[in-house]
């Protein structure tokens, strides 16, 4: 087995399960945004995209996740909840997220 | 049919950016960013318009088509991995990270063993000859650079390689390799060529 054939159907297998995956962590972290304004749990979720992303070559999924998890660090940092405006900016941001694989996952 | 986009102009200095000699810019930014070549500006926080939409498409499409293919390269030199190749012990709370470092690894000659979290690794560790491991620093309960220490103490021959998004900021360094006595540190996402290059400098040295 040489790794020029067999790479593209195990990574495309890992891609679509990663896919797959993604919806669920889109879905969970809206329900959090809408159910919470701890940033804590907040910031777990979108530093986990943030590693995952660019690793399955979705770079732009960790360049938005990136930037969420900063603003949840200050929310932390501040000991603050997540305000109405920043939950506004991050909801957007998870739609980003979804949009930024749409091409490739329809 | 539209003609092929080679270059777009930079919005700071409008010079020409040549979409196959790009440079990305890393600001913490919500937008895709190149770096300008001719007056080093980024385009983070600048507004695109009037540049055309399909820059913005190409952009992204380019920065996808980049990384799959470095991802591709990475790999394409793998040689299955021999009884006297190395073990490596990847430790991470996420399954995906877990799966596609597996593979990878394998791929680049290595045996594999995986652990969930840092308790998992010690057992495995316990149970199983391991060169290398190669562990997420931030997991539940105990994290990757406490797992580090714990393994240094068991056994120091072991090569500790220590993996975050936090590496990105020099002190989180620092820490992993001064006070948590790491071999290495990669940053996620996982960039493959570098992981190659780290994996074969802590087995040149456990060598």
């Amino acid at each position: 087995m040489t790794m020029t054939t067999a790479f593209p159907d195990r990574f495309q297998e890992l891609q679509q399960r990663f896919l797959v995956g993604l919806n669920r962590r889109v879905t969970d972290l809206t329900a959090t945004l809408s159910a919470s304004s701890d940033p804590e749990p907040l910031m777990q979720m979108f530093h986990s995209l943030t590693g995952i992303g660019g690793t399955y070559g979705f770079p732009r999924i960790s360049e938005i996740s990136r930037s969420c998890e900063a603003l949840c660090v200050v929310c932390i940092e501040e000991h603050r909840a997540i305000r109405a405006a920043e939950k506004e900016q991050l909801l957007t941001a998870v739609v980003q997220i979804q949009e930024s694989v749409l091409p490739i996952a329809a | 049919m539209s003609e092929a986009i080679t270059s777009l102009p930079c919005p700071t200095c409008t010079q020409p950016i040549r979409l196959d000699a790009i440079e990305w810019c890393h600001c913490v930014s919500t937008a895709l960013s190149a770096i300008c070549p001719s007056c080093h500006s980024c385009f983070c926080g600048k507004s695109l318009f009037p540049m055309r939409a399909e820059w913005q498409f190409e952009l992204r499409a380019l920065r996808e088509r980049q990384t799959e293919e470095k991802f591709k390269r990475a790999l394409d030199t793998a040689a299955p991995a021999s009884n006297k190749a190395p073990t490596v012990l990847i430790v991470d709370d996420d399954e995906e990270i877990r799966l596609i470092a597996e593979y990878s690894v394998q791929q680049m000659g290595y045996r594999t063993l995986t652990a969930k979290n840092a308790e998992e690794a010690l057992k495995v560790i316990e149970q199983s000859k391991t060169d290398i491991v190669l562990t997420d620093a931030l997991m539940p309960k105990t994290d990757g650079r406490q797992l580090c220490r714990l393994i240094k103490l068991i056994d120091p021959s072991i090569k500790v390689i220590v993996m975050s998004s936090l590496y990105t900021a020099l002190r989180y360094r620092t820490e992993a390799l001064n006070t948590f006595h790491a071999d290495d540190y990669l940053t996620k996402p996982i960039n493959f060529d570098k992981l190659r290059a780290v994996l074969a400098k802590v087995s040149a040295v456990a060598a």
